[in-house]
């Protein structure tokens, strides 16, 4: 039901997720973020079970923001990835386990850009491209075929635009806009809602 | 995804039918199961929503009906399902009686303690952030509960909806409960920019008759507030069968 996707440049993370929060059957709400912002320069986009997607990303977020305030500097997106994981792990086998799936997408001023894909079993994997979601399923082929690591900005957003079309013509379910991110060495920046109004759906 | 968390509704739907009467008595009074329309909350504001542009600016309109149901077996047609957590913060009522009336009613109390301490009233988003917080604890434990959260604070009109799965969304208009799906419906194909507090109403008050209409678990008296910036009134309170009668005649 829900989506999300991360796509790494040689110098940006472009990171987009659906607005949708749905209960059953109902949509509860259309322009729904499902980005948390740990720093300046990281974002968590996290998806799953009501209620843990929230809590465990805010208890993350809160962690983070701590450490900087106790250390006096951030915690790097590799760092703040493995705190994340360890998280998960230590309460996948506790009486709550939280059931979210995540990508941590970030920028660090030695290592560069960088994506983190987690998932519920609390696996972390640095991916060039990464999507969670059932329309994972229909567009990691079309990022195998079409990425390139030194891919511009610009190609990264039409390539985007390229998952998302093949959602909107083949995926069962209506995701009617997505909230569409950029991270690089000057922080996260909020780009244009997709899909426009006169993206082709064929 | 399969949860091992336990799923609560099956437990709700019961069936009374052949069990020995103390049995029923007992379900009566432990937990009756509201599977009822509970309401229809409406925000919306031109400071807060400045990108959707003017939309309602009166407040918060909120509309119930008065059913509960133990099964298929009416309990009362005359249950309040608006809780009133303080003058300027009101509560929905759906899924276990017991579980909305204790939870919202300790949220009272927190709201409260809150007030003392800080000299100030409390947020609608605090407080739906505290009641959310609360039942979290008791996730896949069995609570049952579907509510919003409408009140008025230095923000404007707000509006939340929180539930036993650890749901905490805002918006500007839901509609929660059994009947929602048929509440939904006619809400939203009636809103409109310009919405006038009468018309506001009015479209509340019809949105729930059209659930009680349809929907089985849900029925009585639609009950209506509307929450403004110095608290919240009480609009009215009709008996959908006058409401019927009225909007027949209304379409001859």
């Amino acid at each position: 039901m829900e989506y999300l996707i991360g796509i790494q440049g040689p110098d940006f993370v472009l990171v987009a997720a659906d607005t949708v929060a749905a209960s059953s059957i109902i949509q509860m709400k259309h322009d729904y973020d499902k980005m948390f912002k740990l720093s300046e320069k990281i974002l968590l986009l996290c998806v799953g079970e009501a209620g843990d997607t929230v809590q465990f990303a805010e208890y993350i977020q809160k962690n983070v923001q701590l450490y900087k305030m106790r250390n006096g500097y951030e915690l790097s997106p590799a760092a703040a990835a493995n705190f994340t994981r360890k998280n998960l792990a230590d309460y996948l086998r506790s009486r709550t386990p939280y059931h979210v799936n995540l990508l941590l997408a970030g920028y660090d001023e030695h290592d560069g850009p960088a994506l983190y894909y987690m998932d519920y079993l609390s696996s972390l994997a640095k991916a060039p491209f990464a999507a969670h979601g059932y329309g994972a399923f229909l567009t990691l082929s079309i990022l195998d075929r079409y990425y390139k690591p030194e891919l511009t900005r610009e190609e990264a957003v039409e390539l985007l635009k390229k998952c998302v079309d093949e959602l909107n013509k083949r995926f069962i379910l209506n995701l009617p806009a997505f909230n569409v991110r950029l991270i690089d060495k000057h922080g996260i920046k909020d780009l244009e809602k997709l899909p426009l109004a006169t993206t082709s759906t064929s | 995804m399969h949860s091992r968390r336990f799923r609560h509704t099956r437990e709700c739907r019961q069936e009374l039918i052949g069990r020995h009467l103390e049995h029923v008595r007992v379900d009566i009074e432990g937990a009756t199961s509201l599977h009822s329309m509970a309401g229809v909350g409406r925000k919306k504001d031109g400071a807060r929503e400045e990108r959707r542009g003017g939309e309602f600016q009166h407040g918060v309109i909120v509309a119930v009906d008065s059913r509960a149901t133990a099964g298929s077996y009416i309990a009362s047609q005359t249950v309040k399902k608006v809780i009133e957590i303080n003058p300027y913060l009101l509560g929905t009522m759906a899924g276990g009686a017991a579980d909305c009336s204790f939870w919202e009613r300790l949220l009272a109390r927190q709201c409260r303690i809150y007030e003392l301490r800080n000299k100030e009233r409390i947020s609608v988003a605090a407080a739906s952030k505290l009641l959310a917080n609360m039942v979290y604890q008791y996730k896949g434990m069995g609570l049952s509960m579907g509510t919003m959260v409408c009140g008025w604070d230095k923000r404007g009109p707000g509006l939340y909806y929180v539930d036993s799965e650890g749901n905490r969304v805002c918006g500007d208009s839901f509609s929660v409960g059994s009947g929602s799906v048929y509440a939904y419906g006619v809400l939203d194909r009636g809103r409109r920019e310009d919405l006038s507090v009468e018309e506001a109403c009015e479209l509340g008050r019809r949105a729930i008759y059209q659930a009680t209409y349809r929907d089985a678990y849900s029925g009585g008296v639609v009950n209506l507030y509307h929450v403004k910036s110095d608290g919240w009134v009480c609009v009215s309170q009709n008996d959908v069968a006058d409401l019927h009668r009225k909007y027949l005649d209304e379409a001859k």
